[in-house]
């Protein structure tokens, strides 16, 4: 009784605590930025060598790197996932696939760069640009997306898949019309978590498709590109303390974008779990 | 003596080294209602879902013998074409997540219908065979998963009406249903039976004397008799059959 007491106490003391920090963390980040940013700052570029002006190129870029990235990587990771659950055997490949994927996620993000540099900028001769990063990007996500969308698909009742096909449809037809809409708002779910890691990775880019600075946006996909995250690093490692205005708007507006991302993520869940209910 | 659907003879269904079902040969009545009963594990789903070849999606399974639709031998017919005539609805209902009437459109979609006005005609014919036109009328755009259970599974019944099936496969259509949705579902396969062979398979022995017309018994993968229902009840052939019914066995 005693012990379950305690227990009880430590287990929550330690759970409020963490929670107290995170706020703290990101509460404090966002707080002490929010009265750097503006219109004028999110929507120009940055001026006399980057301590004054906005930082426009970089929320774009980080669009554009996420654009190329998701075009890559949720289309491949839902079909490969879709294999897996769907059509393999279930064997030793299938579980060495699964089993690689997994070690696959666990990757720290510096070695993607690596791979993207050695990949992407040289072999393929992409250079520094935007389809080089963003490919980057896309490799490194592929196996989270993979991953939860593979979970998503098995947690579909096998009773639809048995509906379905005694009603004559053939496994593609069950597949692509009952068990990926079932499973759609968790796959959401997932890439919207992707986009979240995506968003603020910032080693791949520095190999792959950062710019230091730049004073007009890519033109096409070949061309270099700054990014919210890489441009953090940018001044915050190299600058001296001039720009901390700068930095600390900077680290704002990604943290606000990353937070609501997440936010988003914790009301689906909560949607579906009520949804699951009823 | 009415016409055959299904003749079966010498039919053994294995699981990897597991024989489920032994030599079962027996003639199904067209237009009949057909029920199969027998104590848990016996063999009774196992052989439903020989009929519409559902076993084939299970690796390990394989069934010997000859399963004839009328002239075909089901093991020959594509699968899909056989479902198209088979119809089946299972034990728990198991709706589609989508709008009422795209789980009645969904079967006649993926045979190939597109027209929206005759899509419209089968959704409202088949709910009307399945007794549930009338509480739903006005929300055929509502998700299916909203309705009551009773309503679910009358929903699937439509569903698997929509494909105009010769027979329908019943497996425990009611075990997880209350007594009054129970009922509802009764009446609707005694008035279903004027136009389809529906095949039930039922752990509610009250349940099969009230609507067979005919009874399987089987008992441990064995068919140990066939007959009427009156003959099943009033004067049955086998000592397990007679200790079954004074429920001995369950």
């Amino acid at each position: 009784m005693i012990m379950d007491r305690i227990a009880k106490i430590v287990l929550g003391i330690i759970s409020y605590l963490l929670v107290t920090i995170i706020l703290l963390i990101v509460g404090f980040l966002i707080l002490s930025g929010l009265d750097d940013i503006n219109l004028e700052f999110l929507t120009t570029f940055p001026k006399n060598s980057m301590t004054e002006g906005g930082i426009w190129p970089s929320i774009l870029g980080t669009a554009y790197f996420l654009s190329i990235a998701l075009l890559f990587s949720v289309p491949t990771g839902i079909l490969a996932a879709v294999y897996l659950s769907e059509y393999s055997k279930e064997n030793r490949l299938q579980r060495l696939v699964l089993t690689a994927n997994n070690i696959l996620a666990g990757i720290p993000s510096v070695v993607f760069g690596m791979f993207g540099l050695s990949l992407f900028s040289i072999t393929f001769g992409f250079g520094t640009s935007v389809i080089a990063g963003g490919l980057t990007l896309g490799i490194m996500s592929l196996p989270y997306i993979i991953s939860n969308t593979h979970e998503s698909l098995v947690a579909v009742p096998k009773s639809y898949r048995e509906a379905s096909m005694a009603l004559g449809a053939n496994k593609s037809e069950t597949t692509f019309k009952i068990v990926i809409p079932a499973s759609s708002s968790r796959i959401l779910t997932g890439v919207i978590i992707a986009i979240g890691r995506i968003i603020g990775e910032t080693a791949p880019l520095l190999f792959t498709g950062a710019a230091f600075y730049i004073t007009r946006n890519p033109s096409s996909p070949f061309d270099p590109a700054m990014a919210l995250p890489t441009h953090i690093f940018v001044l915050s490692a190299i600058y001296p303390d001039n720009v901390t205005p700068k930095l600390e708007g900077s680290v704002s507006v990604l943290l606000i974008i990353v937070v609501a991302l997440f936010m988003s993520v914790a009301m689906r869940r909560r949607r579906e779990s009520r949804k699951m209910e009823g | 003596m009415t016409e055959s659907i299904f003749k079966i003879k010498n039919l053994n269904v294995f699981y990897g080294e597991k024989h489920a079902i032994k030599e079962v040969t027996c003639e199904i009545p067209q237009r009949k209602v057909t029920a199969v009963v027998g104590p848990s594990g016996c063999g009774k789903s196992t052989f439903l879902r020989v009929l519409n070849r559902m076993n084939d999606l299970i690796p390990s399974y394989r069934h010997t013998g000859s399963v004839k639709l009328l002239d075909d031998e089901i093991l020959d017919m594509d699968p899909v074409l056989l479902r198209k005539h088979i119809g089946m609805v299972f034990q728990k209902p198991n709706p589609f997540p989508k709008t009422i009437q795209e789980n009645v459109t969904y079967g006649p979609r993926i045979h190939g219908i597109k027209n929206r006005q005759v899509l419209r005609e089968i959704t409202e014919k088949s709910l009307k065979q399945a007794a549930l036109w009338d509480e739903v009328k006005d929300e055929l755009k509502k998700n299916a998963t909203n309705l009551s259970g009773g309503q679910q599974q009358r929903l699937c019944i439509a569903r698997a009406l929509s494909v105009e099936p010769d027979v329908l496969l019943l497996d425990e259509p009611t075990s997880a249903l209350d007594p009054i949705a129970t009922q509802r579902i009764e009446t609707l396969i005694e008035e279903l039976s004027e136009k389809y062979t529906i095949v039930i398979v039922t752990h509610n022995l009250q349940q099969a004397l009230r609507i067979s017309d005919c009874v399987m018994f089987f008992y441990v993968g064995e068919l140990v008799e066939f007959d009427t229902t009156e003959k099943i009840t009033s004067n049955p052939n086998d000592q397990r059959t007679s200790d079954y019914l004074r429920g001995i066995f369950s």
